[in-house]
């Protein structure tokens, strides 16, 4: 019988006498901030579970690039093109001393998606992989040979420029200088994801929401 | 209220759990009561309940402010409570409510009132029950209404009218629609 039909329509008015019937007394205290907690809880456990397996395939492949990044920063000064290092080089607007700075060794991994896809966590992983290999590649380079550095200087500018321009407020930004970037997707938030290096070579790994500046550490 | 409840729901979809836990908080009642009158057992009420929460929790970043928060909760916790009722629709559904009260039981009209409320909700047709719940219980007009459930205003109108008779019938009273369609068209 379809709903709309000769049925006489009562008018928009609440019927009180079914009101009072259908009321509901209220939830007590104890069963209220059950309720209230479990339901928050739920989502920090979503959001850690993704931050695990984010953190877990980037900590994995960061470990050992650290060490090759801080052999290219430490002994690659002649490495590295001085045009792409004067862009780069520097503190992001706004910076206070415990501001995000970039190296001008900043390296722009790519775009890998949605990293609730585990797939794309596996893109990224290997993105680093690959990062490594240009690194210790670089690291035993002629000048001739550096030539290639340009371009991956030129394809991280983009995504220095995004960072640049997220005009976040220093004090939401992790403190370091950031070595390595990459741009993905995060609980539906866009993110630009950092390698920070900070004082004692020290490597964390970042994911910053590009709408809202909010920080997600992944490792 | 309602412009409380858009800024901590701004402030919510942005990251703030403080908010979103006293959005939570301020509607829990709200959510448990449309639960309750949309599934008639009151344990799966609790799980539907909790089921929502998790669910404004899970979609509050998607909550963009072109609506009223409360249309925006209403159609969360409408959408959880029936996906409650058809996981558990097996269960048969008066079954396991409280026994009617013995005649001359101590307990009050008002519980057993309740009883038969739990009964005569649970006999008639869910969409008309929804209805009804969101018209009479929230206190929503059929626009509202229409928006949360995403259905003409029309349909709306005959689900409450059809869902209102059945109760009155239930309940063992007279339409009480039917007097008032006589008072309005005099």
């Amino acid at each position: 019988m379809p709903d709309d039909d000769t049925t006489p329509q009562p008018p928009d008015v609440r019927d009180e006498r079914v009101a009072a019937l259908l009321t509901v007394e209220p939830l007590d205290d104890v069963t209220r901030r059950r309720l209230v907690s479990t339901a928050i809880r739920s989502t920090g456990t979503a959001r850690r579970a993704r931050r695990l397996i984010v953190a877990a395939a980037v900590v994995v492949v960061l470990v050992v690039g650290a060490g090759v990044v801080v052999a290219v920063g430490g002994g690659g000064g002649s490495t590295t093109p001085s045009a792409a290092r004067d862009k780069h080089a520097g503190a992001l607007p706004e910076a206070g001393p415990t501001a995000l700075s970039i190296s001008a060794d900043v390296r722009d991994v790519g775009d890998f998606g949605d990293l609730d896809v585990v797939a794309n966590v596996d893109r990224l992983r290997r993105a680093f992989d690959s990062v490594q290999g240009l690194s210790k590649a670089s690291a035993s380079a002629t000048p001739a040979d550096n030539n290639g550095l340009a371009g991956d200087a030129a394809r991280s500018d983009a995504l220095v420029t995004r960072l640049r321009a997220l005009g976040c407020s220093p004090s939401a930004l992790p403190t370091g200088t950031v070595v390595g970037l990459a741009s993905a997707m995060l609980g539906g938030h866009p993110v630009i994801i950092v390698d920070l290096q900070s004082s004692g070579d020290t490597h964390s790994f970042h994911a910053i929401e590009t709408d809202t500046c909010t920080v997600h550490r992944l490792s | 209220m309602r412009d409380d409840d858009a800024e901590l729901a701004r402030r919510a979809s942005r990251g703030d759990r403080a908010a979103l836990e006293q959005l939570l908080d301020r509607h829990a009642d709200l959510i448990h009561a449309l639960c309750r009158r949309i599934i008639p057992h009151r344990d799966d009420a609790l799980d539907a309940t909790q089921e929502a929460m998790i669910a404004v929790v899970r979609g509050i970043r998607r909550f963009d402010g072109r609506s009223a928060f409360t249309t925006w909760l209403y159609r969360v916790t409408t959408n959880a409570a029936l996906d409650e009722l058809r996981r558990k629709n097996r269960r048969p559904v008066p079954a396991d409510l409280p026994d009617r009260p013995a005649i001359g039981s101590p307990l009050d009209a008002q519980v057993e009132a309740r009883v038969d409320i739990d009964a005569a909700l649970a006999a008639i047709p869910e969409d008309f029950r929804v209805a009804v719940v969101l018209r009479d219980l929230c206190d929503l007009d059929y626009a509202e209404i229409a928006t949360v459930l995403d259905l003409p205003a029309g349909t709306v109108r005959s689900r409450i009218s059809r869902g209102r008779a059945a109760l009155a019938e239930l309940l063992g009273n007279p339409d009480p629609t039917e007097e008032r369609h006589t008072t309005d068209h005099a």
